[in-house]
């Protein structure tokens, strides 16, 4: 008897975590397959992080630059050469988003 | 990297691994640790120096190991053989868990037969928190 | 004659049967995680991943019940399961009955295999929404890690294994030296740690595997390295003030091999956090942190089968289980994986930039990494030696206590440094004039300081001098990075001194939460030097009436005193504590008789008083003689030993900050991530 209700109590906890599992494929969402990276959408992700990383780069240089870390010759230097960085990410993503048949990110 | 911090880099690699290196070589190889049967048969010289003695301590003269405090005197026996070893412990603290039947590390050196062990060198080693199972003692 | 007992029925069920279905229950659910998520990863099937990510959360569910089965059984006392006959007794303490499901291999296991479901499950809802494409191997790489300890606690090593034989009326009690809170903490705080360094590594792995080494998988796992790096480093202080104040030989770390297991992917850790800095500021050292992510979690595993295979001499080593060589064979597994996966996907972790200079922050970062597993693999040789040796020569030797010592110094002080140049060292190149500029303070500030303490007659330990110097050194670097942020933040936005500074480190986490800790390494290293370089120790026979010295205190035994607890006895020696001549208090250091032991045991139970001057008088009974009315005291003075353990409370507000969630960053990072690919939407 109390071995019947141990493998009721089994199964019932059983098949709640079968449905659980099984839950995606029983409701009636479409399962389109998910798509990969394409080059052009890695090369986005790329410059977006160049961009950022100057922006960040730039930002700690002011932080620095107040707190007199850093010079004023090496702040205007570095700082022209992360503004160039951050510049030429911009004009990636730029030709990115102006070549034929893209999307821009923010539509 | 541009040469010159590639240079910086590998010399201060090197320069770690040679004050380990010259550490390991003037320190010496470290301290023997030696069953009772390995004791009894001086490998390597194991009766002639301080070395560590690992084994059971299968009784105390005397005394009930549980509650011994030092000077004491017990008797360790080899994990893998029937070989003992009577132990003198001079001094120091004796570990809490210390008693009959537990597996000790004591530091010290034999002396006409005995082993005698230097003061706060006993360490008992924690009992079966981990066993395979059974009486767990 | 013990009596029979029959197995504890719950509602007609027993708790043991439902328990062992559960685990079986688990086993399936993240095998078929694993091999769903990989599927899922192959076939870019969402319907799978996301069943594949209910399975991962409904082992949780199930293991967690596991768990609640089994505290039930403690605490009812149902001894026909082996680990509660083996580790509690009628008589022990309800809180010490709850916290000794981890006292035993079996249940150690299966508090491991919570946390690591709990976090699996975790990670799967916080990344419901977002690393679609990573996800997958995430849930794939943690799924192998699940099915490994789902068969440990299932095949190998069951808590719900029952007693063989006739269940007797009580049980063994659990070991008095773990019958103290601090031990209670110690094991949940340390699988914190280790379990969740699974997560940085599973991500990595997932990037290698998808080649998606951008930045994304970075900034996802960042609060998980964090988590597990504080925690263990938790953990590490909790056993250190657990052996302080329980195994009573006055100190609270000895390179024992257990010990070493926690430090060295601490070690590794820390260098990682550091080096993840320079990827994501300077985009290097892309190989070499997945080297280190690796290294952590295979140390994190290295440390459980040292801890578990009683393959090495230790005060923890246990008996030789089938545990051990598993978890050798998991470890080879890993290391195999993880190698083969960077070697195939080396190309694409060129760095972007180069190292510039060698005075740069980088380039500090790159010599604390140095120096940080210069020294763990200085502890690893140390903890495996007496192995080689013993292949080698045929008998194990060992290295002992001053070995580490001397690395300790020899590393740490360098490391001690670099943690005060680094955060004012500029990144890139720094120039000699920034240099003299941002460093002068702090350089005399040490140099002053280390010639008063000298004069003050600390010049007896000069490694013990050195640290101070450095240690202040240190404090005036972060000082002062304190004082020129918050009066940078004022001169742009006013207000007061207090708002700048809440609004700085509100606005830099990170980085002043990186720096609260340092402050926390500069309190620690204090405490170590001090007790370590400066302290004291005698011992004397006392009759009543009888005083002894040690460090500038007089301990006058006036008696002894009997008290009696739940399961124990008490009985202790009463010490008068005076200096110069007027009394401090007083001090009770016993000896414990346990009651509910099957064979008597006995424990020492220390006392230490904590003086305002920030010193410890540490007393032991040693021995006590009735017959000659005579008892055996050892006292030691250990100053400044109080400040690790506050060293650990600014540990944790530093990782706290550090880790607290930036809603500024969030949403930079879903702008970057989210709109550039309108699928993660």
């Amino acid at each position: 008897m109390s071995t019947a209700i141990e493998a009721a109590v089994v199964a019932v906890i059983v098949a709640t975590v079968v449905v659980a599992v099984a839950w995606p494929f029983l409701s009636p969402e479409r399962g389109a397959p998910e798509p990969a990276l394409s080059p052009r959408e890695r090369s986005r992700l790329e410059l977006m992080e160049r961009r950022d990383a100057a922006y960040a780069g730039l930002r700690d240089l002011e932080q620095d630059h107040r707190t007199g870390k850093v010079g004023d010759e090496d702040y205007q230097s570095e700082r022209r050469r992360l503004r160039a960085e951050a510049a030429g990410a911009l004009r990636g993503l730029d030709t990115l988003d102006s070549e034929p048949g893209t999307s821009s990110p923010e539509e | 990297m541009t040469a010159a911090p590639r240079l910086v880099i590998a010399l201060a690699v090197a320069a770690l691994l040679a004050v380990f290196l010259v550490y390991q070589v003037a320190r010496g190889s470290g301290q023997l640790v030696v069953t009772v049967s390995q004791l009894r048969a001086d490998k390597d010289g194991a009766a002639k120096h301080t070395v560590q003695l690992t084994g059971t301590a299968v009784s105390c003269e005397g005394v009930d190991c549980a509650t011994a405090q030092a000077p004491f005197t017990m008797v360790v026996k080899d994990e893998g053989s029937t070989q003992t070893v009577p132990v003198r412990y001079t001094g120091g603290s004796v570990p809490d868990a210390f008693q009959q039947g537990r597996r000790i590390i004591v530091t010290g050196h034999m002396v006409n037969g005995q082993f005698v062990a230097n003061p706060d060198s006993l360490v008992t080693k924690c009992p079966s928190k981990y066993s395979g199972g059974g009486s767990g003692a | 004659m013990p009596e029979q007992v029959l197995g504890r029925r719950l509602g007609g069920l027993t708790l043991a049967t439902v328990g062992s279905a559960l685990l079986l229950l688990v086993l399936a659910l993240v095998s078929y995680a694993t091999v769903a998520s990989v599927l899922a990863g192959l076939r870019r099937d969402r319907r799978l991943m996301r069943s594949a990510g209910n399975a991962v959360m409904a082992a949780f569910v199930c293991t967690v019940s596991a768990v609640v089965l089994l505290e039930i059984a403690l605490v009812r006392h149902d001894f026909s399961i082996a680990v509660v006959l083996q580790h509690t007794s009628r008589t022990l303490p309800t809180p010490y009955l709850l916290t000794s499901l981890w006292a035993s291999q079996p249940g150690s296991l299966l508090l491991w295999l919570t946390v690591l479901t709990g976090a699996s499950s975790l990670v799967t809802l916080q990344n419901r929404h977002k690393n679609r494409e990573l996800m997958p191997w995430v849930t794939a790489v943690l799924g192998g890690c699940m099915v490994f300890f789902a068969s440990m606690a299932t095949i190998i090593s069951s808590p719900f294994e029952r007693t063989a034989g006739v269940v007797p009326r009580d049980g063994f009690g659990l070991d008095p030296s773990l019958q103290n809170p601090y031990m209670a903490a110690h094991p949940p705080a340390l699988y914190l740690g280790y379990v969740s360094f699974a997560v940085p590594f599973a991500f990595a792995m997932a990037a290698l595997i998808t080649r998606r080494t951008d930045a994304r998988w970075l900034a996802s796992v960042r609060r998980w390295t964090l988590f597990a790096w504080a925690s263990l480093g938790v953990g590490m202080l909790l056993g250190a003030h657990w052996a302080y104040v329980e195994i009573g030989w006055g100190g609270y770390w000895g390179w024992d091999p257990v010990e070493n297991a926690a430090l060295m992917p601490w070690l590794a850790g820390t260098a990682y956090l550091h080096s993840v800095m320079v990827q994501e500021k300077r985009g290097m050292l892309k190989v070499w942190n997945v080297v280190l992510v690796t290294a952590t979690f295979a140390l994190s595993i290295f440390g459980t089968f040292l801890t578990r295979s009683g393959v090495v001499d230790s005060i923890h080593s246990f008996v030789q289980s089938p545990v051990g060589p598993a978890l050798l064979v998991f470890l080879s597994i890993v290391l195999a994986f993880a190698t083969t996966l960077l070697v195939w996907r080396l190309p694409l972790l060129r760095s972007d930039h180069k190292l510039e200079s060698v005075v740069s922050r980088e380039a500090t970062f790159l010599f604390n990494n140095l120096l940080l597993l210069a020294f763990a693999f200085v502890i690893l040789w140390g903890v495996v030696f007496p192995l080689l040796s013993e292949a080698v020569r045929g008998v194990r030797s060992t290295v002992s206590v001053p070995y580490y010592n001397f690395f300790l110094v020899a590393f740490g002080l360098p490391l001690l440094a670099l943690t005060g140049i680094g955060p004012l060292i500029a990144w890139r190149r720094a120039t000699p004039g920034s240099l003299w500029r941002t460093f002068r303070w702090p350089v005399i500030s040490a140099a002053a300081g280390g010639a008063l303490l000298a004069l003050l007659g600390l010049g007896s330990s000069w490694p013990g001098l050195t640290a101070f110097s450095l240690c202040i050194f240190v404090t005036v670097t972060i000082g002062l990075e304190f004082a020129r942020g918050a009066s940078a933040r004022r001169a742009i936005a006013g207000g007061s001194w207090p708002r700048a500074l809440v609004d700085l480190v509100s606005r830099n986490r990170r980085r002043y939460g990186g720096y609260v800790v340092h402050l926390a390494v500069v309190l620690l290293v204090v405490g170590i030097a001090a007790s370590g370089a400066y302290g004291s120790v005698n011992q004397a026979v006392l009759k009543p009436g009888q005083s002894m010295q040690v460090g500038g205190y007089t301990l006058t035994y006036t008696g002894m005193r009997s008290t009696t607890g739940p399961n124990y006895v008490d009985t202790a020696a009463r010490l008068v504590v005076s200096r110069g001549g007027s009394t401090q208090g007083t001090l009770y250091p016993a000896v414990r008789d346990f009651t509910d032991h099957t064979v008597k045991t006995q424990s020492n139970e220390v006392d230490i008083r904590h003086d305002l001057r920030g010193v410890d008088v540490y007393t032991i009974l040693q021995g006590a003689d009735p017959s000659k009315n005579e008892v055996v005291i050892k006292a030691l003075v250990n100053p400044m030993v109080s400040l690790i353990w506050l060293a650990g409370l600014v540990f944790v507000l530093g990782a706290a900050i550090t880790i607290w969630p930036d809603p500024r960053e969030a949403r930079q990072l879903a702008r970057r991530y989210s709109t550039a690919l309108a699928k993660e939407a």
